[in-house]
C-alpha cells in the first residue's frame, strides 16, 4: 500500500521534539495529474523510441517508479545522537 | 505432510543436500522432522534493519537506526537495469577492487531472497568507534 503520511521528527530548542505529519496523499494525486497530463507524450516517445528499438525502457519506468513509491511504506530512518535524533517515517 | 517437505526429505535421504540444508529448508517452509512446526521468524523477513551505534556508554556519536521493507529492496534491483553499461563496468571494477565480485546484469530477487536467508544476525564492530548490526525482522 502507498504510504499517507510521512512522520517527521527532529528536535527542538524546547524540551518536546516537533512532529509533523505530511499529507504524502496529496502528493500523489499531484503527481497523478501531471501523470495523466504527460500520458499523451510519454506514449508518442515510448512508441518513437520502440521504433528506435529501446522503447521497453520508456516503457518499464513508470511501472518501476509507482512500484517503489508503493512500496515505501514501513520505510524508518532515525539518524542522530542521543539527544538529538531526527525521524522520518513513512506510514 | 506437504510435497515440499517430502521433496526435501527424499533428497536428504538419497543424500543430495545435507542434514544442514535440509534443516534450513524445513525451517523456511514452517517445519521440521523431528520437532512439532514452529513457524520461523526467518521464513518470511518483512524489514531490513541496519543499526549503528557508537561503541561505549560515554560516546556520543550519532546513530542511525534505519528499516527497510523487503518489498522496497526488490523493487529497488528493478532499477539495475537501468544504469548504463559503461556505469556498470565502472562500478563492477571499483567493487573488484574491494575484493567483492558482483555481476549487476545477473543479480535477481532470488539472490537477494538467498541473502537474507543466510543473515542471521551480522554485527561489524568498525574501527573501534562504532557498531553495526545488520538483520532482518
Amino acid at each position: 500500500m502507498i504510504p499517507m503520511w510521512m512522520k517527521l521528527r527532529f528536535p527542538s530548542k524546547e524540551k518536546r521534539p516537533v512532529i509533523l505529519y505530511v499529507p504524502l496523499f496529496l502528493v500523489w494525486i499531484l503527481l497523478l495529474v501531471l501523470f495523466v497530463l504527460i500520458l499523451p507524450i510519454w506514449l508518442i516517445a515510448s512508441a518513437i523510441a520502440c521504433a528506435l528499438g529501446f522503447g521497453r525502457t520508456g516503457l518499464a519506468l513508470i511501472p518501476l517508479i509507482v512500484s517503489t513509491l508503493w512500496h515505501l511504506k514501513g520505510l524508518e530512518v532515525d539518524v542522530g545522537s542521543r539527544d538529538r535524533m531526527i525521524t522520518m517515517k513513512w506510514l | 505432510m506437504s510435497n515440499e517437505k517430502k521433496r526435501i526429505l527424499e533428497m536428504l535421504s538419497k543424500k543430495k543436500i545435507t542434514i544442514d540444508e535440509a534443516e534450513r529448508l524445513l525451517t523456511a517452509l514452517g517445519g521440521s522432522p523431528g520437532a512439532g512446526t514452529e513457524p520461523s521468524g526467518k521464513a518470511h523477513p518483512k524489514y531490513l534493519r541496519v543499526q549503528v551505534e557508537p561503541v561505549g556508554p560515554q560516546s556520543e556519536g550519532d546513530r542511525v537506526n534505519i528499516r527497510v521493507p523487503m518489498n522496497l529492496i526488490r523493487a529497488g534491483l528493478k532499477w539495475v537495469s537501468f544504469i548504463p553499461k559503461e556505469v556498470q563496468g565502472k562500478m563492477k571494477t571499483a567493487f573488484i577492487e574491494k575484493g567483492i565480485d558482483v555481476d549487476f546484469n545477473k543479480l535477481k530477487a532470488e539472490d537477494l531472497e538467498e541473502l537474507v536467508r543466510n543473515l542471521n544476525d551480522l554485527q561489524v564492530e568498525v574501527d573501534g568507534r562504532d557498531k553495526v548490526r545488520i538483520f532482518c525482522e
